[in-house]
């Protein structure tokens, strides 16, 4: 069935086709955005005096999956001072920072977005992240696949078989359906196995005979060789630790001679946890400023921000030492989920406090990065779900965005003396809708290599936000209370075409699509490479490799993406 | 699913499967071969006597038609006119209990889900009776875990605390833990073994250092560890019938361990003090790991019990014990408890599925199930089945249908179909949708 | 005003009283209160569709609520109540008092888990027996009771006062295991026997046993023996034995343990 749609003269931003605020008219057929319909038979939806943009496209948000799970576990106390009741439509759930997924996926569509990429997923629980996925109502989704621990690709690295490694890769990708290789504490995560960790780009990972640098390095090959949508999605050692801006910045550095223009190589992800100065948290400074220089000088690297959100919020990641060491300052609640031969896993639940000095420094970080970069292109908007606050506060953090007088407001109560130790106060720059659509939708589908996705050209899926509000009327300097109040409920919400939300409320449940990639790699390579690992994969992981792999068959609206590798 | 290796000899048809999981303890050991002939299982190998037994078995017992009344009142009846009579029964009632949830696939528990949802009824698993308590205290501390392989390749201390797993699970020993054989550890004569219980078990016999504490005094002894491993003096000669220079034993193999593993039971988890004595094996190994790393695990009893937690948790925020009464899920032990609610006469229906709580709960707690209509779904004639006022016979999940499995350590498996279920038999996947397409029409 | 409610039939699913407080009642007639609306398991129901409904308006001053009947499957009497009174002629279900923060409530039969859950102030007293978690909070918080105080007459069961910060709870009969689990501050004072583990991981506050108290944790260490000690409302006479601990926290807290029903605990006087 063809549903037509017809969404008359709303006032459209679409960046990637050079649309900054025009009044037109969009159509819908099939699910994608076409030239123009039969007026007679299409529903018409009146859009004059809103903003329309392309549905949200979050890069990166632990949504789903093991770590997810026990986030949820872990808090119930979260989930009792949040909860949605049951609707005609909908089902119930509950949760603040780590919503069900059902919550999840309604929540989204709320605000407009229409595609959201889980973080991080472990191969071998990547059937529990898909079945999570599953559950999660409306939106298209994604997993990136943890890769910067595997011990197979740190032994081809090490071993110099880049291809054979990037095959591996490959093989990854395709059996768990992953999208891309995320890269988390590269070699710490496998030191966490015996308690410990690496702190510089050039320690040795326990009984590897490798060292992050070489992990980092050897994995951008990986992604160059096979072709991948995306760069390698990179979590940076030392995270969350003071003065590791320089790490993430020899991150950057040392892969720079790959790079012979063209795309970006690098993503450095949740960027403000990876942004501080200073020797110790007593002395904590914002690094902003220096990766903004350097990436201001440079095209290789993008990266998202991870703003962090005054709340009360559930820490999660794969990098077990991190939340280690954050248990070691808090002394609450602390989990831990090691995952066997690839990765780490740890959940802590915190509270960003306004008064303290620490949590000043973190939120003006994130912002400085946002507004110090020049190009809105190579930054993405996140929260990093739910490390720096749910993705529910995404409309409060485009206020700051694009308000001084906002970002004011919270300086007035915020830590004066951590204010001093950055440069946010003097910081005028404040967004366009053009700079918001850009770093909210259409930056992240062309970093993630979304062709159809972050805007509204012909041929476009049909994934529409429609907010009520009237960007010709209102300065958001001023009035950005409004914005947030817009953003936060969108008048419509269009997914592939079906209207889901209206006036904030989900008025359909549809399933997502579920987005992996293909890498056509010749199969007797893949079979070459698999038939020398298989052994040694059956000794080290407790399954068999014929129960390793994501059937097809488990994604509900299983859309791979063909990508031809130079194999 | 497409079946493999499919070897067609003369009139008799014969196959086998490979790398089957085995759907019937938490260990949910992959490397099963099965051997199929004529559409009866005829060979397992790799299992242990219990696993291999569940294929072999399975067909002892069957309930195989669809029956409505209690005791031998019971009629057969159709499918549909069974389905038709659930969903009325659950349309009149206004607080219905779905109950079970261990012995089958996600995919069900997903559908328990959404009727308890769409009713506003109380739905609760299984781990309630088992490991329960371990999530409990999960919530108030977080569990300090890693996947097997973790333990397999890198553990050089077993610490095995009130469980017995050389008869509850057989295998556990071999392939995850003690003499498993991986990248940093050669077997059994790099580990140390030690285990804790209240009496000299099999498992104790092949250990290190059997600490035999005394029954309910768990609690104290882990105490009294956390004690050692913080560097704290003991003023007490003897902790649970535990001598102290025996205590400071355990505590310095733990400490000088390069990475422990402790595997519990219901011995700790189901004795005096429940979800606390989890809450104090916790708060040890948190201790451990600011000296060494130490991880802890629950071995789980029935091979998806812990995907019940998982598919909960996932859907409404909480493990096991869920309200929907309000309209929305809402948690808390002792109020939503399956046994609370019976205890209390609080459900107007009762809806077993894959379970058996008749032969598993108190009787005390089941009386109430006298005054109120019982459901139940079941491969085999249980004496729930029995008691239930509608039973509709399933096929059994792992065997007849495929579904995602979770293991003890949370590293999920996809189940397998191995042979067609009897005629007419469908899956609860399909049974459960069928009742909620009738409440839904 | 004195407001009465009585079960039209008894009550076979659970039955959610939290919207009936004196707060919420105070500015209503009686055609609101019989429309109010309460669950009655997964059902909504208006009030007079569940009880009779009686309102005398004699009473002078504050809203008194009064429940006569079996009230064992009702949820949250009194929730959140800041003022007024609450009498349950009968007993009192679960979450009896739950984040109440004044005024009084008084169950004459037994209440269920979970008796004034994270309470803050106002006072409880139940003639009867209450189940375990009393004064604690609600599960995965460490929020517990924060002021006010609860009496019962009878006995009571597990982890009675965990997580409390303020406030006192005096249990006339015996109790479970771990009272004044993670116990913060507040004191919790048994009358009769406990089963044991009496302080666990506290931090601080007090936990005072008159009668057996079970088994004492290795994490306790005994400081001296008392003749008398500070209680709710009067002092207790002992001689008690007074110990530290939770030492395995850090803990400042005392637990104190009559040194007459505890003969066996005498060996502990030569480490003084």
């Amino acid at each position: 069935m063809k549903e037509a749609l017809l969404i008359r003269n709303g006032i459209v931003y679409d960046p990637m086709n050079g649309v900054e605020g025009e009044v037109m008219d969009i159509a819908v057929e099939g699910g994608v955005i076409v030239e123009d319909v039969d007026e007679r038979e299409a529903k018409v939806i009146d859009a004059s005096g809103m903003l329309i943009m392309p549905g949200g496209v979050d890069i990166h948000s632990h949504i789903a999956g093991s770590k997810s799970n026990i986030g949820r576990l872990l808090r119930p106390e979260d989930h009792r001072r949040s909860y949605e009741p049951r609707t005609a439509v909908t089902r119930s759930g509950v949760g603040h920072t780590v919503p069900s997924t059902k919550t999840t996926g309604y929540r989204y569509a709320r605000m407009g977005y229409t595609t959201v990429f889980e973080a991080a997923s472990p191969p071998l629980k990547q059937k529990h992240t898909w079945e999570e996925l599953n559950d999660i109502p409306i939106i298209d989704k994604a997993a990136l696949t943890v890769m910067g621990n595997n011990w197979f690709i740190m032994d081809f690295i090490s071993q110099d078989r880049i291809e054979d490694a990037a095959i591996y890769a490959a093989w990854l990708l395709k059996s768990t359906k992953g999208y891309g290789i995320k890269i988390v504490n590269p070699g710490g995560v496998e030191a966490w196995g015996w308690g410990g960790n690496v702190y510089d780009l050039d320690d040795q990972v326990p009984y590897f005979g490798i060292t992050p640098r070489e992990i980092v390095e050897g994995l951008c090959r990986v992604n160059s060789i096979l072709n991948l949508p995306h760069t390698i999605h990179v979590h940076t050692n030392r995270l969350g630790m003071p003065n590791n801006c320089w790490t993430a910045l020899r991150t950057v550095h040392t892969i720079r001679k790959s790079f012979g223009g063209g795309r970006p190589l690098i993503h450095i992800t949740h960027c403000q946890f990876s942004g501080y100065a200073g020797s110790t948290w007593t002395t904590l400074r914002s690094g902003a400023e220096y990766i903004a220089k350097y990436v201001n000088s440079i095209d290789h690297v993008t990266l998202d921000i991870g703003q962090v959100v005054f709340t009360d919020t559930t820490t999660m990641t794969g990098d077990g030492p991190l939340e280690f060491r954050l248990f070691q300052s808090l002394a609450g609640k602390w989990a831990n989920a090691d995952v066997e031969v690839e990765t780490g896993a740890g959940v802590v639940p915190v509270k960003y406090s306004r008064r303290s000095y620490v949590g000043t420094i973190q939120w003006a970080v994130g912002l400085e990065l946002a507004l110090l970069i020049d190009d809105p292109w190579r930054v993405c908007l996140t929260t990093d779900h739910p490390n720096g606050g749910p993705f529910t506060a995404y409309p409060r953090v485009i206020s700051w965005l694009m308000s001084s007088k906002a970002r004011g407001k919270v300086m007035e109560k915020a830590n004066r003396r951590a204010l001093k130790y950055t440069v946010l106060p003097s910081i005028d720059r404040e967004y366009t809708f053009t700079d918001v659509a850009i770093v909210t939708r259409a930056a992240p589908a062309r970093l993630l290599g979304l062709k159809s996705k972050g805007h509204l050209g012909v041929g476009a899926d049909a994934d529409i936000a429609i907010y009520d509000i009237d960007p010709r009327k209102i300065d958001p300097a001023v009035d950005y209370r409004m914005v947030r109040r817009a953003l936060r409920r969108a008048a419509y919400t269009i997914k592939g075409g079906r209207i889901v939300v209206v006036k904030g409320e989900v008025v359909e449940d549809i399933p997502g699509r579920s987005i992996w990639v293909d890498v056509a790699v010749p199969g007797d390579r893949i079979e070459e490479v698999i038939r020398e690992v298989k052994p040694r994969f059956e000794e080290f992981y407790t399954v068999k490799l014929s129960n390793y792999p994501v059937p097809e068959s488990m994604l509900i609206g299983s859309s791979p993406i063909k990508v031809n590798p130079s194999i | 699913m497409a079946i493999p290796s499919i070897l067609v000899e003369e009139k008799t048809t014969e196959y086998t499967v490979e790398d089957v999981v085995c759907p019937f303890c938490g260990c949910c050991c992959d490397d099963l071969i099965v051997t199929v002939r004529d559409s009866r299982i005829v060979d397992v190998r790799n299992a242990c006597a219990l696993g291999a037994s569940k294929f072999l078995h399975m067909n002892e017992g069957r309930l195989l038609k669809p029956k409505i009344g209690r005791f031998d009142t019971a009629k057969e009846v159709s499918v549909d006119e069974a389905i038709e009579t659930v969903a009325n029964l659950l349309k009149d009632s206004s607080y219905p209990l779905f109950y079970g949830w261990a012995c089958t696939s996600c995919e069900s528990i997903l559908l328990g889900l959404d009727l308890a949802d769409l009713l506003g009824g109380a739905i609760d698993n299984t781990s309630i009776i088992c490991h329960g308590p371990t999530v409990l205290a999960g919530q108030e501390l977080g569990l300090i875990a890693a996947t097997l392989g973790q333990v397999k390749n890198r553990a050089d201390l077993i610490v095995y605390w009130g469980c017995n797993p050389l008869e509850a699970h057989p295998r556990h020993l071999a392939r995850y833990s003690v003499s498993a054989r991986g990248r940093f550890i050669d077997g059994r004569r790099d580990r140390k073994v030690v285990v804790v219980d209240v009496r000299r078990t099999a498992t104790a016999r092949m250990a290190d250092l059997f600490v035999e504490v005394k029954p309910g005094y768990d609690y104290e002894l882990l105490s009294a560890l956390k004690m050692l491993v913080k560097d704290l003096d003991l003023e007490v000669d003897e902790v649970g019938g535990v001598p102290v220079s025996e205590i400071e034993k355990l505590a310095d193999m733990m400490v000088e361990a390069r990475f422990g593993a402790l595997f519990f039971g219901t011995g700790l988890t189901m004795s005096r003090g429940r979800d606390k004595n989890v809450e104090a094996a916790i708060e040890l190994v948190r201790c451990l790991n600011f000296k060494t790393k130490f991880v802890l695990i629950p071995m789980r009893g029935h091979f998806n019990v812990t995907g019940a937690n998982e598919v909960f948790t996932w859907r409404t925020g909480y493990p096991l014990s869920v309200d929907f009464s309000q309209g929305y899920p809402r948690y808390l032990p002792g109020e939503t408890t399956a046994v609370d609610i019976l205890r209390r006469g609080e459900c107007d229906l009762f809806f077993v599925v894959a379970s058996d709580p008749i032969s598993h709960l108190p009787r005390r707690i089941l009386e109430h199930l006298g005054n109120i209509p019982v459901v139940a779904l079941d491969p085999k004639i249980t004496p729930t089945v029995y008691l239930s006022d509608v039973a509709i016979p399933v096929a059994y999940t792992g065997i007849e249908v495929e579904g995602t499995a979770y293991r003890m350590d949370t590293v999920p498996l996809r189940l397998k179909k191995i042979v067609e279920p009897p005629q007419g038999i469908l899956s609860d996947v399909e049974i459960l949708g069928m009742i909620l397409e009738k409440l839904r029409g | 005003m004195r407001v009465t409610f009585r079960p039209l039939t008894p009550f076979k699913v659970p039955v959610d009283l939290s919207p009936i407080t004196p707060d919420n009642l105070e500015d209503m007639d009686i055609g609101e209160i019989r429309s109010l609306q309460i669950s009655l398991g997964s059902k909504r129901k208006r009030v007079d569709e569940v009880f009779s409904v009686e309102l005398s308006e004699d009473a002078e001053g504050e809203v008194a609520v009064v429940f006569m009947g079996d009230f064992s499957k009702a949820r949250g009497i009194g929730s959140g109540m800041s003022k007024g009174s609450i009498t349950v002629k009968g007993s009192g279900g679960l979450r009896v008092g739950e984040y109440m923060r004044g005024g009084t409530i008084v169950v004459e039969g037994d209440v269920d888990h979970w008796l004034g859950m994270g309470m803050r102030g106002g006072s409880i007293n139940v003639k009867g027996s209450a189940g375990s978690y009393v004064g604690a909070p609600p599960k995965g918080s460490s929020k517990g009771m924060r002021g006010g105080s609860i009496m019962i007459e009878g006995g009571a069961g597990e982890c009675v006062g965990a997580y409390m910060r303020d406030g006192s709870i005096e249990v006339k009969g015996s109790v479970g295991l771990f009272p004044g689990l993670r116990m913060l501050g507040g004191v919790v004072v048994v009358y009769g026997d406990c089963m044991g583990r009496a302080g666990a991981r506290m931090k601080d506050g007090r936990v005072i046993i008159l009668g057996r108290a079970g088994s004492i944790l290795p994490t306790f260490q005994i400081e001296e023996v008392r003749p008398s000690v500070r209680g709710v409302r009067e002092r207790l006479e002992g001689p008690f034995y007074v110990f530290q601990g939770d030492l395995s926290e850090d803990g400042r807290g005392r637990l104190f343990v009559s040194k007459q029903s505890n003969p066996e605990l005498e060996y502990l006087e030569k480490l003084l």
